[in-house]
């Protein structure tokens, strides 16, 4: 070994700190992100502690009326003026703040926190992730929202999706529907139905809070849980071990 | 809404196809369904109405009705009632509405009442409603609201004193027992029924004991009114009370249809609660304004816009006739215009959103073709502060740290929940590294070292005023750490910072020195980002991303063709001096030759109290290659001034 080349071991480990790991919740927005931004959608954030006027009135969801009773809230002892100051049980806020700023055309996708005052076990959780979407321009109509989610869906699972719309209600959506997406298998017959999100038609009186003519203008609205695509996707059981910060979890997942 | 299959069944001739499809057939039109089950020789289906329909639907009829439409299977015609003729001798009742939160109040008088148990056919279907049997008065005003949405209620009548009924605000003071025994204090807000001394009822919400029905009772009051739905969901609440009377009143259900119930409720005790010379009055009926009827106008294209469909006049027409809406259809050109009159019972529609939403669902959404949208397309803007945590991000993973997500509750914290859902969770977070420290805390049970970070809004206050900002903060965790690592570790995270704040192209980083547990700050020139600690640091995500906006646009210098010298300035300093007051000198009398100046060697000789520093200068000209005579000049220069700067300093020559 005196003359040719220094020797070294090949088989020791390189020298670099492990590489870190990305949260499945970021990945999925990420995802959820992307997939939306190639259809043309821009993200649009707001805040975690809302009035009642974004989080409900503008929402056409009035005070004293029993629709308030489908958000189980959080309330905070603060106020803004007379206002009470909330936890947002959705990210649909985001659509008036959204367009108080900006005029139609648009389409913007709004990931972000949301809170719900409920017990918590596998499927439920007081804090969770959503993702809304809002589209408005001339023509945009259910039949396009059928055709956007179909892109997503098949995008996000990496598979061929069947989408299915079921007759809902939401004060903020007219008409509202229940999606369900259908995992099929290899003869393309659909094995199990899940519901994933509630959407509906941007309904004219949330357009007017908005400062858009509703004779104008028309789209649509559409909201799902960040966190039950990943534990669909993943296979991820509770929806708690998302939030204790378990690196036993966390580092099974992509470190890009 | 529990619905009976075999009481669905009476509303139809023809015989419905099994409970499966018809479940399927509302699943898919109408509602949602939460269970199917058998119960004895009926098959209940528990149907989810939403509050949009409560009004109509938490009835047997508003299914029906929606099962008839969907199904297109007709209703069978109701046999009309008529009240038996009204006689003389039934004591008189008067009514007077004094609160306009009455909208219609219906009373009938019946003599000659049996109280006793019901037959065994209402019996078994209260059952399969989920139903306990009282008595046969009370059993057939519950089945008739069951049938068709109405709340009733039955007074003892020889118990209403001065045989007057008062629809009225409650007076201070003013108590009542419910039936169910529970004894509610009355402010002057809630609506109630009284006689001429006492309340007799929470008005469409419960009855009081005074003028129970009970055994003795032979003369009783059939009550058939209704309320303004936002004063009944609000006394509701403020009581504490929901019964099956209040849900469908804080819906909004119509007066228009108090007529049948009332009809139905009336022959019903007829038939089941005759003690063999049952007689009625006449019915008194206080209905100050009645509603007005609904026409929406929607035409045939505004329809296919909303939906994206592609439907004819007959598609159309065809729900219309299904749901059985009258309707004058206009033909005006290219355009067909319907001018639908809404049944009384459907209070849900009024604008042509809604009547799209009709034709959708009736025809089955499974019609809906996915197609992308043919609008112009308008370019997305940037979210920059999206672009920016994803650049941290990347630091953070190069370095070996993990992202979490933590709870926004914590049991400390500046604002306080007004409903907390348990005693830990009563505050919003208003930093990071607490739940940070839990879970680092959490993993260490598993692993000896554990590196994290979190992006997530935190809550505080700014002059009193809840103040909510985006923060991110990284924490280390090691189960055992000595001094010498805790060191190291203070400046991997030093150098995460540095590499981020490089990452998002910001300047004029400014470290200080802090007290307590903290280790130093973190300021943009005056403007403070955060904190650091040996093991961790948490910064303002905000006023970071403002920051890397403002940084200035690229212009590109031509590199210098001649090669760089380098000089090394080596110096003993005592151990509190700080590096960074030797290299500011370094730099205030580095020449303008002088590209970069770098720390490149320090250690430490503690039996002399002193440590050495070694400062590396890289000097280059854009015109020619620097002679030595030039670098030395330079470094003398250097020299000079690090001596003068202070007398304890030793350069090494």
């Amino acid at each position: 070994m005196s003359q040719g080349k220094l020797f070294v071991d090949i088989s020791m480990p390189g020298k670099a700190p492990p590489r870190g790991h990305l949260h499945p919740i970021t990945l999925m927005m990420r995802d959820i992100a992307g997939i939306f931004g190639d259809m043309g959608f821009a993200i649009a954030e707001g805040p975690e502690v809302e009035t009642e006027h974004y989080n409900f009135d503008a929402l056409n969801i009035p005070k004293d009326h029993p629709a308030r009773d489908m958000w189980d809230t959080f309330w905070l002892k603060d106020k803004h003026g007379l206002e009470r100051l909330l936890l947002r049980t959705h990210t649909s806020p985001v659509q008036i703040r959204y367009m108080e700023e900006h005029g139609p055309p648009f389409r913007i996708i709004v990931p972000g926190k949301v809170f719900r005052y409920e017990a918590t076990d596998a499927t439920h959780e007081t804090q969770f992730y959503q993702f809304e979407g809002l589209m408005i321009g001339k023509n945009v109509s259910l039949a396009n929202l059928k055709g956007v989610l179909s892109v997503f869906f098949e995008r996000v699972f990496g598979r061929k999706m069947e989408v299915r719309f079921r007759p809902s209600y939401f004060p903020f959506t007219e008409p509202s529907v229940e999606i369900d997406i259908g995992w099929t298998d290899s003869k393309g017959k659909v094995e199990k139905w899940i519901e994933v999100m509630g959407a509906g038609m941007v309904h004219p009186n949330v357009l007017r809070a908005g400062g858009i003519d509703p004779d104008k203008w028309q789209g649509f609205a559409f909201g799902g849980g960040v966190d039950r695509f990943v534990m669909l996707k993943y296979g991820i059981p509770d929806v708690r071990t998302l939030y204790t910060g378990d690196l036993r979890l966390i580092t099974q997942f992509k470190t890009v | 809404m529990i619905i009976s299959y075999k009481l669905l069944q009476t509303y139809f001739e023809k015989k419905l196809p099994k409970p499966e499809v018809v479940a399927d057939a509302l699943t898919f039109h109408a509602f949602e369904i939460e269970g199917m089950e058998k119960r004895g020789s009926d098959t209940v289906i528990d149907v989810k109405v939403l509050p949009n329909r409560a009004h109509d639907c938490l009835s047997h009829h508003g299914i029906a009705r929606e099962v008839s439409a969907i199904l297109e299977l007709p209703m069978k015609k109701l046999p009309q009632i008529n009240f038996p003729k009204a006689n003389a001798r039934v004591p008189k009742l008067s009514v007077e509405i004094k609160a306009a939160q009455c909208l219609r109040y219906t009373g009938l008088v019946v003599d000659g009442v049996k109280v006793g148990s019901s037959p065994k056919w209402l019996k078994d279907a209260l059952e399969s409603l989920g139903q306990r049997s009282i008595n046969n008065v009370v059993d057939a005003t519950n089945y008739v609201m069951f049938l068709t949405g109405q709340p009733l209620h039955a007074f003892d009548f020889d118990k209403v004193k001065g045989s007057r009924i008062l629809v009225r605000k409650a007076k201070v003071g003013e108590r009542m027992t419910t039936l169910d025994g529970k004894e509610v204090i009355l402010t002057p807000d809630v609506l109630v029924i009284a006689d001429e001394d006492d309340v007799l009822a929470l008005a469409g919400i419960k009855g009081g004991t005074k003028a129970e029905v009970t055994s003795e009772t032979t003369t009783i009051l059939l009550e058939a009114a209704n309320f303004d739905a936002s004063t009944i969901r609000l006394i509701s609440e403020r009581v504490e009370i929901k019964t099956d009377a209040s849900k469908r009143f804080e819906s909004g259900v119509t007066p228009m249809l108090v007529d049948d119930a009332m009809k139905m409720v009336a022959q019903l005790i007829y038939n089941i609660a005759n003690g063999g010379d049952i007689s009625f009055a006449a019915p008194v009926d206080v209905f100050p304004k009645k509603p007005k009827q609904t026409i929406v106008p929607v035409t045939l294209s505004e329809i296919n816009r909303i939906l994206g469909t592609a439907l004819s006049d007959r598609d159309v027409l065809s729900v219309w006739k299904r749901l059985g809406f009258e309707v004058k259809k206009i033909k005006q050109k290219e355009e067909v215009l319907y001018r639908v009159t809404i049944p009384d019972l459907r209070l849900d529609l009024r604008i042509k959103e809604d009547m799209a939403e009709e034709v959708g669902r009736i025809l089955g959404y499974h019609k809906l073709e996915a197609t992308m949208p043919s609008e112009p397309l308008t370019l997305p803007q940037v979210n920059h502060e999206w672009r920016c945590r994803d650049a941290v991000r990347n630091v953070f993973l190069g370095a070996g740290f993990s992202e979490v997500y933590t709870y926004t509750f914590l049991g400390q914290g500046e604002v306080a929940v007004a409903n907390p859902i348990a005693g830990d969770k009563k505050y919003l977070r208003n930093n990071l590294t607490t739940g940070l420290k839990l879970a680092v805390s959490e993993n260490l049970k598993h692993q000896d070292s554990v590196r994290i970070f979190e992006f997530g809004h935190i809550f505080g206050r700014n002059e009193g005023k809840l103040n909510e900002e985006i923060s991110f903060a990284a924490l280390m965790g090691f189960r055992k750490r000595k001094e010498a690592e805790t060191k190291e570790d203070f400046f991997k995270l030093k150098g995460i910072l540095d590499q981020i704040f490089e990452a998002l192209d910001i300047r004029n980083i400014v470290y200080r020195e802090a007290s307590g547990e903290l280790v130093a700050s973190v300021s943009a020139g005056e403007e403070l980002l955060g904190m650091m600690s040996f093991h961790g640091f948490e910064l303002n995500f905000e006023k970071i991303v403002a920051l890397s906006e403002q940084t200035s646009v690229i212009s590109y210098k031509v590199p210098s063709r001649y090669p760089s010298v380098l000089r090394d300035v080596s110096l003993f300093v005592p151990l509190d001096t700080r590096a960074g007051d030797v290299e500011a000198i370094i730099r205030t009398h580095a020449d303008v030759l002088v590209r970069s100046i770098a720390l490149i060697d320090v250690f430490e000789q503690a039996e002399q109290q002193r440590k050495s520093l070694a400062f590396r200068m890289t000097l280059q000209s854009h015109e020619k290659t620097l002679e030595d005579s030039e670098a030395n000049a330079i470094y003398d220069k250097v020299v000079d001034a690090l001596r003068l700067a202070n007398s304890s300093w030793q350069v090494r020559v």
